[in-house]
């Protein structure tokens, strides 16, 4: 098995490490939870372990919103919480700093290496079936997605938007916890349950014929982290040996030519295009100097 | 500004600033505390409602 696959399962362990639900029936709320987690991993989720830094995001710009129409349980976070002004701002400063000091560093490499919805994708990929190619402008969905649904409706309304309707949300946090529902008492399910239900099969379908359709056209957290691959530490680089043989857009997750743009944003630097390339012509590495150019130290990668 | 986003320079000012601001929030909001409510608003997120 590839190297990557075996980190895929250790980052899906690492962000869902909590069995002791099985035993206590009880949503880990301790100190790591107010930790985040670097991939996409649903913190409803009754394994999860720590945060997810797109359901943070929302939770600290919504708990900031001068809406106070938020929903019941919302309102009874905000109403408490905004009785400590710094606690909004410490919360905003800690998940920004969280989501650009990883794709500052990496760029999207948390997305093809450890990732536990990246994981699934790849995995649904594999079914035998017909396979579709994304048209390239569904691209620009995931940063409608980030600024509309993660950060600008949640300040507005005070509601969790993105989360409301995120399909990781619904097969990690509310299918699980519909199954095997936690000792406290939950509210009952509401018509959010099934719209949320539908978009899961919706993308679950997808994810059968296209290659990762949730990470290039709806993921926010991937959004946030391509913003940054173009100025990421992490670089990957094609150098003249390469004669377009595509073989690179073979084996591409995202399906990208890494030889239009080695450090494009929709890359999730899983490193499958190096090697498969024939001529050894990409090479990865962390730019270490100050000077603009491409200086590098190699990394192997499997 | 091109030329400078791609320069390491502009990596570097970023990576400085985030590290400040991550940094900050937790000795700020308290290790491990800053984000403790948002597990209350999940269980609302995921249709529970």
């Amino acid at each position: 098995m590839q190297t990557r696959r075996w980190t895929q399962i250790a980052g899906t362990l690492a962000a869902n490490p909590w069995f002791a639900y099985f035993g206590t029936r009880t949503i880990y709320q301790g100190r790591a939870k107010g930790l985040c987690f670097p991939g996409f991993n649903c913190y409803a989720c009754p394994l999860a372990l720590f945060s997810c830094p797109i359901g943070s995001l929302q939770h600290s710009l919504a708990i900031m919103s001068p809406q106070k129409n938020a929903s019941a349980a919302g309102r009874a976070v905000i109403q408490a919480t905004r009785q400590h002004a710094s606690y909004s701002i410490a919360a905003l400063l800690y998940v920004l700093g969280f989501i650009g000091l990883v794709g500052v560093v990496t760029g999207r490499l948390v997305c093809g290496w450890i990732c536990p919805f990246g994981f699934l994708q790849d995995l649904l990929y594999k079914i035998p079936s017909p396979k579709l190619r994304l048209p390239g402008w569904m691209r620009f969905g995931k940063y409608v997605a980030l600024v509309l649904l993660a950060m600008l409706l949640p300040y507005l309304t005070g509601i969790h938007w993105y989360s409301r309707l995120c399909p990781a949300g619904a097969l990690e946090g509310a299918v699980p916890l519909e199954v095997i529902p936690t000792k406290a008492t939950l509210p009952a399910v509401g018509w959010f349950f099934w719209l949320k239900i539908a978009i899961l099969v919706f993308f679950l379908a997808w994810m059968v014929v296209t290659k990762r359709p949730f990470c290039r056209t709806a993921c926010a957290l991937g959004a946030a982290y391509a913003l940054l691959t173009p100025v990421s530490l992490y670089r990957m680089s094609v150098d003249d040996r390469c004669d377009r043989c595509d073989r690179c857009r073979e084996v591409c997750p995202v399906d990208i030519n890494i030889y239009d743009n080695a450090n494009s944003p929709e890359c999730v630097r899983c490193l499958s295009c190096k090697k498969a390339c024939p001529a050894g012509a990409i090479s990865s590495g962390f730019r270490l100097g100050l000077s603009g150019g491409e200086e590098e130290t190699t990394t192997s990668a499997e | 500004m091109g030329r400078f986003l791609r320069g390491a320079q502009a990596s570097y000012i970023l990576l400085a600033l985030f590290v400040t601001m991550l940094v900050a929030g937790l000795l700020w909001g308290g290790f491990g505390k800053v984000l403790a409510g948002g597990i209350v608003i999940c269980l609302d997120c995921i249709g529970l409602i």
